[in-house]
């Protein structure tokens, strides 16, 4: 776990990372896509940061009453996380539920998320090599998903599946496989996934 | 075509990740031995050993960081004229009194010397109910020692006495938890 000196604080790099990887997810999705990035994104990632952050007063109450202070240094850690997860997923799906034209988006997003965010994340670890390796599946996986995605003959959930089996053999060549992102992660998958494959078959996505 | 291929791809790495898996786990035995090699020689740069201090505690017990070899432990500075400080200190109770074995000790070095006086001191340590070591730097020369410009500033030590990390800010218990699993 390495830290980012940030003015006086030092921010755990993979608060940093996730940031950056959201900013960039934002742009590169555009590019893959061929169109504007909805606002979902920024909502789903300001949701899941506020949730994140503030669930430090759920679960610490008593430090929180002693110290209010303490919500400015302080975090959910793992429960916060989940939480903001669990929020997430109900926020897409009323969203997706009101406007299923959306749906083609989260549905790539995750994995350019998670790829950038690993990729960015073994920059500032200095893991020079694992970096080039999520960096080059980066640009793969972009021009795979610009260039194939709207091909009759390659099923999206196949694409994204073999992308992320590369990303999961990245990952697993440098750390442990079993974790709470890669948990999360594919969570995710499975639920933009399923709600792309639903639209895509009622015809709500062109 | 394309399907094939793709099929293909997610087959490979399935199997390249089981693959890689088993293997991971026959090289680190030999990964560690390695690392445990390099041992260095005092300073304040991660894997150098972390200089040695003699101080007083709260409590008048003498406190001397060699004296924890084999122990991790977690050397903190800070004061209670420091928001961050105090916000942490709770969190770092929590982390002492969930720690019953003992396999990691708090030193919350004081920095006296620029603190506000010693009755100061001991409310806020009768306040939050803290039960570890702080020892308390009268002179300011481990502050000094360990480069501490800004508090809280943590220095966690592994089982040899090594510096495993330096965090800068307050931690809470997670962050404690962590930080002293993830080192030998």
């Amino acid at each position: 776990m390495s830290y980012v000196p940030i003015f006086h604080l030092t921010i755990p790099s993979i608060w940093v990372s996730v940031l950056i990887a959201a900013a960039l997810t934002s742009f590169l999705l555009r590019f893959a896509l061929k169109e504007k990035t909805g606002d979902w994104l920024w909502n789903a990632v300001s949701l899941y940061i506020l949730i994140w952050k503030l669930s430090y007063i759920l679960f610490n109450f008593e430090n929180f009453l002693e110290m209010p202070l303490s919500i400015l240094y302080f975090n959910g850690g793992l429960y916060g996380h989940l939480l903001g997860i669990v929020l997430v997923i109900v926020y897409l799906t009323v969203t997706l539920i009101k406007q299923p034209k959306l749906a083609n988006q989260p549905v790539f997003a995750w994995l350019l998320f998670f790829v950038s965010y690993q990729a960015v994340l073994q920059i500032f670890e200095n893991n020079v090599l694992e970096a080039i390796f999520h960096s080059l599946l980066l640009i793969v996986s972009i021009l795979a998903i610009r260039y194939l995605v709207k091909r009759a003959d390659v099923p999206t959930d196949l694409l994204l599946a073999a992308l992320f089996t590369l990303e999961l053999l990245i990952v697993s060549v440098f750390a442990p496989l079993i974790s709470w992102q890669i948990a999360t992660l594919v969570t995710l998958a499975v639920i933009t996934t399923f709600f792309y494959n639903r639209f895509t078959q009622k015809g709500q996505i062109v | 075509m394309i399907k094939k291929a793709l099929f293909a791809i997610l087959l490979l790495a399935a199997i390249a990740i089981i693959a890689t898996n088993f293997i991971a786990k026959e090289n680190e035995s030999t990964q560690s031995k390695v690392e445990s090699n390099q041992s260095d020689t005092t300073g304040l740069t991660l894997g150098a050993e972390a200089p040695d201090f003699t101080l007083t505690d709260q409590n008048g017990e003498t406190v001397r960081l060699s004296d924890y070899r084999g122990k991790k432990v977690i050397l903190n500075f800070w004061a209670t004229w420091c928001p961050p400080c105090r916000a942490e200190m709770p969190h770092m109770q929590q982390f002492h009194e969930n720690n019953p074995d003992g396999d990691v000790e708090i030193l919350a070095i004081n920095l006296t010397a620029q603190d506000k006086g010693d009755e100061a001191i001991r409310s806020f340590i009768d306040e939050v109910g803290l039960t570890f070591q702080i020892p308390m730097d009268e002179s300011g020369e481990v502050a000094q020692a360990y480069q501490v410009r800004t508090v809280p500033t943590t220095y966690i030590l592994n089982t040899k006495g090594e510096i495993a990390q330096k965090i800068v800010g307050p931690m809470d218990e997670q962050i404690m938890i962590d930080q002293t699993e993830s080192i030998d």
